[in-house]
């Protein structure tokens, strides 16, 4: 046995031993990710909402909450909403994501997060995340994950996390255009990839056309579904609409809205604005 | 004097024996394999020499116009009274037809010298593949005119001259033709029809109370009798509750198309029991897939895949062997390969 054997079986034993069995759409919605079809989750495009736990943001406290029917079904509504607070150096968020699904179905998944920047060019976290099945039955649970980014040079970055059986690795790529600072334009390209049971690709794009205006598009295969949306806003308060389409089963339009404030601190306010690009510019 | 004769005349009608010639009960159409219908009747064997050179003619008209657009015979022998398909008593009979597009098919059965001694007229697809109707106008808000809208589905122009719309006291007649896609908006009474020109719509003028009646039937029909599609109005409740109900819902439009998919309510299966049996109505000719979706999209089986017709399928299914493993709920989607589909949410049970 290898000495990195040593350290990835038990890691790999882990979700065995605490599923997290809550069953909700598993693939965020908030912030970008609800135009992204998810794409972007591992590279850290998003501080709220993300599957990578080694996400930080600007230093600030922010808010996030949205709410969708899955593809459009009357019966079935879920709703996220998470907080988080980013300091220099560390950052923790709360989330919760909640299904009703009629004929006595509702379900809830909680989830902690913890980050830590290690050094210029790395940041890692782990994850905490509990479910709670309402009247199915479905099992509750607690499971754990862990996370890593890596931004060796500012035009790309490396994410990888595994959480609850599925571990993933996205790339992302892009370059600002059009201006400098806080005011560029930019773009960003994703691909990830999970595997597991449930494995999949993911492709993302981001187009952050103005400090208050970015859209994104996403497509995942293997969910059969592509998605576009925008976000937008002013001063602390941001929107952000989406319509994902899955090829048989219609679409499925999302809303949601993120407050922001900036603490200061490393990064301080310019940085904090910064965070509604495509995140090549955020990190 | 009169009343003796007409007496009489009634009792030698009912003394008059059955006619020997005629399709025993109401002959049926299931999928035939590898498509079309197949359609089957019984021909009592009371006067075998009577059936000597009988023939049952097949008419299939697409477009109601009454004239056939194709046609199929099929020869009635009183040998086949002994055959392995009849018991000795009655002739079976049966017929693959492959219609190209849904039609009304009428079978006629005529004796040796060519007189029609019995017929039998059925839709070769679903209730509403044809005409339908596509949405209506309840109880209208504000003094709003009640309306009917009624679509054609099928890809020819209909004559409508033939078309009746029956609710519990109205029936009416409609002139000219409808296109393919097509509808007609209507309302009350003919004085709106006169307005009223092919393809256009028409929007009621006047309140029409005919629609007010929870649980009553709105049939559509030709003149002969045969219901080309129904609704029956919404139960329950201080009715009506709705000012307006439209069909236009993704449920409706697959019901317009034939299609609908039953579970049992609630619709919550726990895998270790059995007896939970989905139900899918389909044309006799029509082709779907039922697949199962997880909540994010992820295709997770096919119940069925290329099916024909109605089905009724019980869970477990063994196309599906992990259905059973998973917990919560998922997706069922019937997906025709003509025309929307429907999507039924399932919870799954420990």
């Amino acid at each position: 046995m290898k000495l990195r054997d040593v350290f990835l079986v038990p890691l790999a034993a882990l979700p065995s031993l605490f599923p997290v069995r809550a069953e909700i759409p598993d693939v965020p919605f908030s912030g970008a990710y609800g135009a992204t079809s998810g794409a972007g989750s591992l590279s850290g495009w998003d501080r709220l909402g993300g599957d990578n736990p080694a996400t930080l943001g600007a230093p600030a406290w922010s808010v996030s909450a949205a709410g969708y029917a899955p593809f459009g079904l009357d019966d079935m509504h879920v709703v996220e909403v998470e907080t988080a607070r980013d300091a220099p150096r560390w950052g923790a968020s709360f989330g919760v994501r909640t299904l009703s699904a009629g004929e006595g179905v509702s379900v809830s998944l909680f989830r902690g997060t913890l980050a830590a920047r290690l050094g210029e060019r790395w940041s890692g976290g782990g994850a905490l995340r509990f479910g709670v099945g309402g009247a199915t039955g479905r099992d509750g649970g607690v499971g754990g994950g862990l996370g890593m980014l890596w931004r060796p040079r500012s035009f790309a970055s490396l994410g990888a996390a595994w959480e609850d059986g599925l571990i993933g690795f996205g790339a992302d790529c892009g370059s600002d255009f059009g201006g400098a600072g806080g005011n560029a334009a930019s773009w960003r390209y994703s691909i990830e990839r999970y595997f597991g049971a449930e494995g999949e690709f993911r492709h993302g794009f981001g187009l952050r056309l103005h400090s208050l205006l970015s859209i994104y598009a996403g497509f995942a295969p293997a969910r059969e579904t592509a998605s576009l949306g925008v976000r937008f806003g002013a001063g602390s308060w941001e929107g952000f609409s989406a319509l994902r389409r899955h090829a048989a089963l219609g679409g499925t339009p999302v809303q949601g809205v993120r407050w922001t404030r900036a603490t200061g601190g490393e990064g301080g306010e310019g940085e904090n604005e910064k965070s509604r690009a495509p995140p090549s510019s955020r990190r | 004097m009169f009343g003796l004769a007409a007496l009489a005349a009634f009792a030698c009608a009912t003394a008059l024996p059955a006619p020997s010639l005629r399709f025993e009960a109401r002959p049926t159409l299931a999928a035939a394999p590898g498509g079309g219908v197949l359609w089957s009747a019984s021909v009592p064997c009371d006067d075998p020499p009577a059936m000597v050179g009988a023939r049952v003619f097949f008419a299939l008209d697409f477009d109601l116009d009454g004239a056939p657009d194709a046609a199929d015979t099929l020869g009635v022998s009183p040998a086949d009274c002994g055959s392995d398909e009849g018991d000795g008593s009655r002739v079976a009979l049966r017929r693959a037809l492959r219609p190209a597009h849904a039609a009304l098919l009428r079978a006629l059965i005529v004796d040796p010298a060519g007189a029609p001694a019995d017929s039998h007229f059925a839709l070769t697809a679903g209730a509403g593949s044809i005409l339908s109707i596509s949405s209506y106008c309840a109880r209208p808000k504000n003094g709003e005119p009640e309306w009917i809208e009624i679509r054609n589905n099928a890809a020819f122009a209909a004559p409508t001259a033939k078309l009746r719309l029956e609710g519990r006291a109205f029936g009416g007649a409609f002139p000219g033709a409808l296109e393919p896609g097509g509808v007609i908006t209507t309302g009350a009474d003919t004085a709106e029809l006169r307005i009223w020109r092919p393809g256009a719509r028409l929007v009621a003028l006047s309140s029409w109370p005919n629609l007010r009646n929870s649980a009553d039937t709105l049939r559509l029909s030709l003149a002969g009798g045969l219901v080309l599609d129904s609704v029956i109005y919404p139960v329950g409740g201080a009715w009506p509750r709705e000012a307006c109900v439209s069909l236009e819902s993704e449920e409706a439009a697959a019901s317009a198309h034939g299609y609908a998919l039953t579970l049992p309510s609630p619709a919550r299966w726990r895998p270790r029991d059995a007896g939970f049996v989905i139900d899918v109505r389909a044309p006799v000719s029509g082709r779907y897939d039922l697949r199962v979706y997880d909540l994010d999209g992820r295709p997770l089986c096919a119940l069925a895949r290329n099916a024909i017709g109605p089905v009724a399928y019980a869970l477990p299914q063994a196309s599906c062997p992990d259905l059973g493993a998973r917990r919560g709920p998922v997706i069922l989607h019937l997906d025709p390969r003509e025309g929307p589909g429907v999507r039924r949410t399932l919870a799954i049970l420990p």
